[in-house]
Protein backbone atom coordinates (compact mmCIF):
# COMPACT_ATOMS: atom_id res chain seq x y z
CA UNK A 1 0.00 0.00 0.00
CA UNK A 2 1.37 3.66 -0.95
CA UNK A 3 0.09 7.15 0.01
CA UNK A 4 0.81 10.43 0.35
CA UNK A 5 1.37 11.67 4.04
CA UNK A 6 -0.49 14.81 3.17
CA UNK A 7 -3.09 13.41 1.75
CA UNK A 8 -3.53 10.80 4.63
CA UNK A 9 -2.31 12.53 7.63
CA UNK A 10 -3.43 15.99 6.75
CA UNK A 11 -6.50 15.58 4.81
CA UNK A 12 -9.91 15.19 6.19
CA UNK A 13 -11.58 12.02 5.40
CA UNK A 14 -12.53 8.25 6.73
CA UNK A 15 -8.72 7.52 5.89
CA UNK A 16 -7.07 9.49 7.89
CA UNK A 17 -9.29 9.16 10.87
CA UNK A 18 -8.43 5.81 10.62
CA UNK A 19 -5.11 5.51 10.05
CA UNK A 20 -3.34 8.18 12.22
CA UNK A 21 -4.28 6.69 15.83
CA UNK A 22 -2.69 3.44 14.41
CA UNK A 23 0.33 4.78 13.40
CA UNK A 24 0.06 6.84 16.38
CA UNK A 25 0.93 3.43 18.51
CA UNK A 26 4.40 2.79 16.72
CA UNK A 27 5.32 6.54 15.45
CA UNK A 28 3.90 8.80 19.03
CA UNK A 29 5.33 12.03 17.83
CA UNK A 30 2.67 12.24 15.22
CA UNK A 31 0.53 13.28 18.11
CA UNK A 32 2.58 16.19 18.66
CA UNK A 33 2.65 17.09 14.80
CA UNK A 34 5.28 15.08 13.21
CA UNK A 35 5.14 13.89 9.85
CA UNK A 36 3.56 10.39 9.54
CA UNK A 37 6.08 9.48 6.53
CA UNK A 38 7.19 5.94 6.32
CA UNK A 39 6.76 2.38 6.22
CA UNK A 40 4.34 0.99 8.64
CA UNK A 41 3.49 -3.00 8.51
CA UNK A 42 -0.44 -3.14 10.41
CA UNK A 43 -3.39 -4.98 10.45
CA UNK A 44 -6.53 -4.20 8.95
CA UNK A 45 -7.87 -4.40 12.40
CA UNK A 46 -5.80 -1.32 13.59
CA UNK A 47 -2.90 -3.46 15.27
CA UNK A 48 0.28 -1.84 14.24
CA UNK A 49 3.29 -4.41 14.32
CA UNK A 50 6.21 -1.83 13.25
CA UNK A 51 7.46 1.23 11.77
CA UNK A 52 10.51 2.70 10.04
CA UNK A 53 11.43 5.72 8.19
CA UNK A 54 15.03 4.38 6.82
CA UNK A 55 15.51 3.56 3.47
CA UNK A 56 18.02 1.21 3.46
CA UNK A 57 17.28 -2.19 2.35
CA UNK A 58 18.49 -4.09 5.68
CA UNK A 59 16.17 -1.84 7.91
CA UNK A 60 13.27 -2.65 5.64
CA UNK A 61 14.10 -6.48 5.50
CA UNK A 62 14.22 -5.91 9.36
CA UNK A 63 11.30 -4.39 9.81
CA UNK A 64 9.52 -6.79 7.65
CA UNK A 65 11.07 -9.82 9.48
CA UNK A 66 10.57 -8.59 13.16
CA UNK A 67 6.56 -7.26 12.20
CA UNK A 68 5.58 -10.43 10.29
CA UNK A 69 6.99 -12.74 13.57
CA UNK A 70 4.85 -10.12 15.79
CA UNK A 71 1.98 -10.74 13.36
CA UNK A 72 2.23 -14.40 13.48
CA UNK A 73 2.30 -14.46 17.80
CA UNK A 74 -0.09 -11.90 18.08
CA UNK A 75 -2.96 -12.08 15.07
CA UNK A 76 -5.41 -9.33 14.35
CA UNK A 77 -9.01 -9.98 14.73
CA UNK A 78 -11.69 -10.04 12.82
CA UNK A 79 -13.21 -6.28 12.15
CA UNK A 80 -16.16 -4.99 10.09
CA UNK A 81 -15.28 -2.23 7.16
CA UNK A 82 -18.27 -1.11 5.79
CA UNK A 83 -18.68 0.44 2.19
CA UNK A 84 -18.57 3.93 3.38
CA UNK A 85 -15.43 3.30 4.17
CA UNK A 86 -14.53 1.57 0.81
CA UNK A 87 -15.76 4.15 -0.44
CA UNK A 88 -14.43 6.95 0.88
CA UNK A 89 -12.47 9.14 -1.62
CA UNK A 90 -9.07 11.23 0.00
CA UNK A 91 -6.99 11.34 -2.74
CA UNK A 92 -7.64 14.95 -4.71
CA UNK A 93 -9.36 14.02 -8.43
CA UNK A 94 -9.06 16.42 -11.33
CA UNK A 95 -12.09 18.06 -13.06
CA UNK A 96 -14.70 16.16 -14.77
CA UNK A 97 -12.83 15.85 -18.52
CA UNK A 98 -9.57 16.87 -17.86
CA UNK A 99 -6.51 15.22 -19.25
CA UNK A 100 -3.56 13.86 -17.13
CA UNK A 101 0.24 14.53 -18.31
CA UNK A 102 2.92 12.94 -16.55
CA UNK A 103 6.32 14.58 -15.87
CA UNK A 104 9.83 12.97 -15.98
CA UNK A 105 12.62 15.03 -14.74
CA UNK A 106 16.53 14.92 -15.00
CA UNK A 107 18.79 16.80 -13.91
CA UNK A 108 21.21 15.71 -17.37
CA UNK A 109 24.11 15.28 -17.05
CA UNK A 110 24.62 15.58 -13.64
CA UNK A 111 27.88 17.35 -12.79
CA UNK A 112 30.86 15.54 -11.66
CA UNK A 113 31.26 15.72 -8.30
CA UNK A 114 27.61 16.54 -7.45
CA UNK A 115 25.28 14.62 -4.75
CA UNK A 116 23.89 10.85 -5.94
CA UNK A 117 20.64 12.42 -5.27
CA UNK A 118 20.72 14.55 -8.64
CA UNK A 119 21.25 11.35 -10.48
CA UNK A 120 16.96 10.33 -9.42
CA UNK A 121 14.70 10.35 -11.76
CA UNK A 122 11.51 12.52 -10.88
CA UNK A 123 7.80 12.21 -11.67
CA UNK A 124 4.96 14.38 -11.24
CA UNK A 125 1.58 14.49 -12.63
CA UNK A 126 -0.16 17.56 -14.18
CA UNK A 127 -3.94 18.21 -15.13
CA UNK A 128 -4.78 19.80 -18.40
CA UNK A 129 -8.37 20.96 -17.49
CA UNK A 130 -11.36 21.17 -19.90
CA UNK A 131 -11.90 24.65 -20.72
CA UNK A 132 -8.06 24.67 -21.40
CA UNK A 133 -8.59 21.69 -23.47
CA UNK A 134 -11.06 23.57 -25.13
CA UNK A 135 -8.99 26.14 -26.03
CA UNK A 136 -6.15 24.35 -26.81
CA UNK A 137 -8.03 22.55 -29.53
CA UNK A 138 -8.36 25.75 -31.49
CA UNK A 139 -5.26 26.71 -31.16
CA UNK A 140 -5.64 29.54 -28.73
CA UNK A 141 -3.06 29.38 -25.25
CA UNK A 142 -4.77 29.82 -22.27
CA UNK A 143 -3.20 32.21 -19.92
CA UNK A 144 -4.19 29.81 -16.92
CA UNK A 145 -2.40 27.03 -18.60
CA UNK A 146 0.54 29.21 -19.29
CA UNK A 147 0.38 30.16 -15.44
CA UNK A 148 0.27 27.02 -14.28
CA UNK A 149 2.72 25.45 -16.57
CA UNK A 150 5.51 27.79 -15.73
CA UNK A 151 4.59 27.64 -11.53
CA UNK A 152 4.19 23.75 -10.98
CA UNK A 153 5.67 21.49 -13.91
CA UNK A 154 8.70 23.66 -14.80
CA UNK A 155 10.78 23.16 -11.66
CA UNK A 156 13.01 20.93 -10.26
CA UNK A 157 11.63 18.11 -8.28
CA UNK A 158 14.43 15.70 -8.79
CA UNK A 159 15.87 15.52 -5.21
CA UNK A 160 12.47 15.91 -3.22
CA UNK A 161 9.52 18.21 -3.21
CA UNK A 162 10.11 21.52 -4.95
CA UNK A 163 9.56 25.31 -3.93
CA UNK A 164 6.86 26.09 -6.40
CA UNK A 165 7.07 29.09 -8.39
CA UNK A 166 5.03 32.14 -7.26
CA UNK A 167 3.76 34.33 -9.33
CA UNK A 168 6.15 37.29 -9.42
CA UNK A 169 8.77 35.25 -9.84
CA UNK A 170 7.70 34.06 -13.13
CA UNK A 171 10.46 36.43 -15.49
CA UNK A 172 8.79 35.13 -18.63
CA UNK A 173 6.85 32.29 -19.73
CA UNK A 174 5.64 32.84 -23.43
CA UNK A 175 4.08 29.88 -25.43
CA UNK A 176 2.37 29.37 -28.09
CA UNK A 177 0.89 27.34 -30.25
CA UNK A 178 0.81 26.45 -34.46
CA UNK A 179 -0.99 24.08 -36.82
CA UNK A 180 1.15 21.14 -37.42
CA UNK A 181 1.83 20.72 -40.88
CA UNK A 182 -0.47 17.40 -41.35
CA UNK A 183 -4.21 16.59 -43.23
CA UNK A 184 -4.51 13.76 -41.04
CA UNK A 185 -4.25 14.80 -37.51
CA UNK A 186 -5.24 17.73 -35.52
CA UNK A 187 -2.68 19.28 -34.14
CA UNK A 188 -0.64 22.04 -32.79
CA UNK A 189 3.40 22.37 -32.24
CA UNK A 190 3.93 24.06 -28.88
CA UNK A 191 6.95 26.29 -28.76
CA UNK A 192 8.53 28.91 -26.39
CA UNK A 193 10.92 30.12 -23.62
CA UNK A 194 10.70 30.55 -20.17
CA UNK A 195 12.57 32.14 -17.01
CA UNK A 196 11.76 31.50 -13.24
CA UNK A 197 13.78 33.27 -10.33
CA UNK A 198 13.38 33.75 -6.67
CA UNK A 199 13.71 37.54 -5.78
CA UNK A 200 17.26 36.83 -4.21
CA UNK A 201 18.12 35.14 -7.15
CA UNK A 202 19.34 32.25 -5.47
CA UNK A 203 17.27 29.45 -7.15
CA UNK A 204 15.75 29.53 -10.94
CA UNK A 205 14.92 28.00 -14.00
CA UNK A 206 15.39 28.95 -17.57
CA UNK A 207 15.64 27.85 -20.87
CA UNK A 208 12.70 26.66 -23.96
CA UNK A 209 10.01 24.11 -24.31
CA UNK A 210 8.66 22.37 -27.58
CA UNK A 211 5.90 20.07 -27.71
CA UNK A 212 3.08 18.62 -29.77
CA UNK A 213 -0.69 18.28 -29.14
CA UNK A 214 -3.16 15.96 -31.54
CA UNK A 215 -6.85 15.93 -30.73
CA UNK A 216 -9.85 13.34 -32.48
CA UNK A 217 -13.23 14.21 -32.64
CA UNK A 218 -15.08 16.46 -30.28
CA UNK A 219 -11.56 17.91 -29.60
CA UNK A 220 -11.04 15.33 -27.49
CA UNK A 221 -7.56 15.56 -26.32
CA UNK A 222 -4.78 12.36 -28.29
CA UNK A 223 -1.78 13.17 -27.18
CA UNK A 224 0.19 15.47 -25.33
CA UNK A 225 4.02 15.65 -25.69
CA UNK A 226 6.87 17.95 -24.84
CA UNK A 227 10.30 18.62 -23.36
CA UNK A 228 11.70 21.45 -21.87
CA UNK A 229 15.32 22.06 -21.11
CA UNK A 230 17.39 24.99 -19.75
CA UNK A 231 20.09 26.15 -16.98
CA UNK A 232 18.39 25.94 -13.15
CA UNK A 233 20.37 26.74 -10.10
CA UNK A 234 19.69 26.78 -6.64
CA UNK A 235 17.96 24.50 -3.98
CA UNK A 236 14.00 23.99 -2.33
CA UNK A 237 13.77 23.48 1.07
CA UNK A 238 13.01 19.94 0.58
CA UNK A 239 15.00 19.29 -2.22
CA UNK A 240 19.13 20.34 -1.23
CA UNK A 241 22.33 19.49 -2.73
CA UNK A 242 22.10 21.03 -6.17
CA UNK A 243 25.22 20.74 -8.27
CA UNK A 244 27.13 23.62 -7.85
CA UNK A 245 25.90 26.71 -9.82
CA UNK A 246 23.93 26.26 -12.77
CA UNK A 247 23.04 22.57 -14.50
CA UNK A 248 21.25 20.82 -17.14
CA UNK A 249 17.33 20.41 -15.84
CA UNK A 250 15.45 18.28 -18.50
CA UNK A 251 12.01 17.48 -18.27
CA UNK A 252 9.54 15.33 -20.12
CA UNK A 253 5.58 15.74 -20.85
CA UNK A 254 3.71 12.96 -21.66
CA UNK A 255 0.31 11.89 -22.21
CA UNK A 256 -1.19 8.96 -19.76
CA UNK A 257 -4.51 7.28 -18.35
CA UNK A 258 -3.50 4.61 -16.13
CA UNK A 259 -3.99 3.86 -12.68
CA UNK A 260 -1.55 5.80 -11.22
CA UNK A 261 -2.47 8.65 -13.07
CA UNK A 262 -5.72 8.65 -11.60
CA UNK A 263 -5.01 7.73 -7.96
CA UNK A 264 -1.58 10.21 -8.13
CA UNK A 265 -2.62 13.75 -7.95
CA UNK A 266 0.10 16.46 -8.88
CA UNK A 267 2.57 17.20 -6.76
CA UNK A 268 1.30 20.88 -6.60
CA UNK A 269 -2.67 20.12 -6.41
CA UNK A 270 -2.04 20.89 -2.80
CA UNK A 271 -2.05 24.83 -3.61
CA UNK A 272 -6.15 24.29 -4.14
CA UNK A 273 -7.69 26.84 -5.76
CA UNK A 274 -4.11 28.28 -7.27
CA UNK A 275 -3.34 25.18 -8.49
CA UNK A 276 -6.92 25.35 -10.94
CA UNK A 277 -6.11 29.10 -11.82
CA UNK A 278 -2.44 29.49 -11.96
CA UNK A 279 -2.85 32.62 -9.30
CA UNK B 1 5.34 -2.43 -18.15
CA UNK B 2 4.17 0.71 -19.21
CA UNK B 3 7.39 2.55 -19.04
CA UNK B 4 8.47 0.11 -21.93
CA UNK B 5 4.91 1.09 -23.96
CA UNK B 6 6.06 4.67 -24.04
CA UNK B 7 9.06 4.30 -25.03
CA UNK B 8 7.59 2.31 -28.27
CA UNK B 9 5.40 5.00 -28.81
CA UNK B 10 8.13 7.98 -28.56
CA UNK B 11 10.90 6.04 -31.60
CA UNK B 12 10.01 8.65 -34.42
CA UNK B 13 10.94 12.45 -34.20
CA UNK B 14 13.62 14.35 -32.67
CA UNK B 15 11.22 15.21 -29.89
CA UNK B 16 10.43 11.90 -29.42
CA UNK B 17 14.25 10.93 -29.19
CA UNK B 18 14.48 13.61 -26.57
CA UNK B 19 11.25 12.21 -24.20
CA UNK B 20 12.72 8.48 -24.89
CA UNK B 21 16.36 9.54 -23.21
CA UNK B 22 14.32 10.85 -20.35
CA UNK B 23 12.46 7.83 -19.19
CA UNK B 24 13.31 5.83 -16.36
CA UNK B 25 15.56 2.85 -16.98
CA UNK B 26 14.53 -0.60 -15.87
CA UNK B 27 16.03 -0.50 -13.07
CA UNK B 28 14.69 3.28 -12.37
CA UNK B 29 11.43 1.33 -12.37
CA UNK B 30 11.79 -2.17 -10.26
CA UNK B 31 9.78 -0.91 -7.39
CA UNK B 32 7.12 -0.29 -9.55
CA UNK B 33 7.01 -4.32 -9.86
CA UNK B 34 5.59 -4.31 -6.55
CA UNK B 35 1.59 -4.46 -7.24
CA UNK B 36 1.02 -1.48 -4.79
CA UNK B 37 -2.61 -1.29 -3.72
CA UNK B 38 -3.23 2.79 -3.41
CA UNK B 39 -6.71 2.83 -1.67
CA UNK B 40 -6.46 2.16 1.95
CA UNK B 41 -9.75 1.04 3.02
CA UNK B 42 -9.57 -1.79 -0.01
CA UNK B 43 -6.42 -2.48 1.06
CA UNK B 44 -7.65 -3.22 4.95
CA UNK B 45 -9.94 -5.64 3.56
CA UNK B 46 -7.78 -7.81 1.05
CA UNK B 47 -5.51 -7.79 4.16
CA UNK B 48 -8.07 -9.10 6.51
CA UNK B 49 -9.69 -11.80 3.78
CA UNK B 50 -5.60 -12.81 2.90
CA UNK B 51 -4.81 -13.31 6.60
CA UNK B 52 -2.19 -10.95 5.95
CA UNK B 53 -0.48 -7.60 7.74
CA UNK B 54 0.16 -4.52 5.19
CA UNK B 55 3.35 -2.97 4.39
CA UNK B 56 2.23 0.79 4.26
CA UNK B 57 4.53 3.33 2.46
CA UNK B 58 3.37 6.86 2.60
CA UNK B 59 5.66 10.11 1.99
CA UNK B 60 5.80 13.61 1.67
CA UNK B 61 5.06 12.91 -2.26
CA UNK B 62 3.42 9.82 -3.46
CA UNK B 63 5.72 7.26 -4.06
CA UNK B 64 4.10 6.37 -7.22
CA UNK B 65 4.19 9.73 -8.39
CA UNK B 66 7.41 11.12 -6.89
CA UNK B 67 10.86 10.66 -6.96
Amino acid sequence: MVGNTHEIQNGRNPVRDWFIPVATKVKPDIAKGSTAQGKYVIAADGTAYGFNNNRSIERVHQLLDRSLAQFKASPPVQVAISAAELEAKFVPEPPIGSAVVRLFTRVKPAPLGSDSANENVARDHFWILPEELKALSTGEMPEAFRMRLARFALVDSVRGEPDHWRPAEIVRAEFKLSPLRSSKVKGFSLTGTFSMQTQDLKRGYEGKLEGELTFGTENRLVSFKAFAEGQAWGASTYAPNPPAGKFPLLIAFVSVSDEASRVVAPQAVFYGREYLTGR
Amino acid sequence: MIIAMLAIAFAGTALDAKIAALLPTKDEEKWMSIPWRTNLMRARKEAQESGKPMFWWIMNGHPLGCT
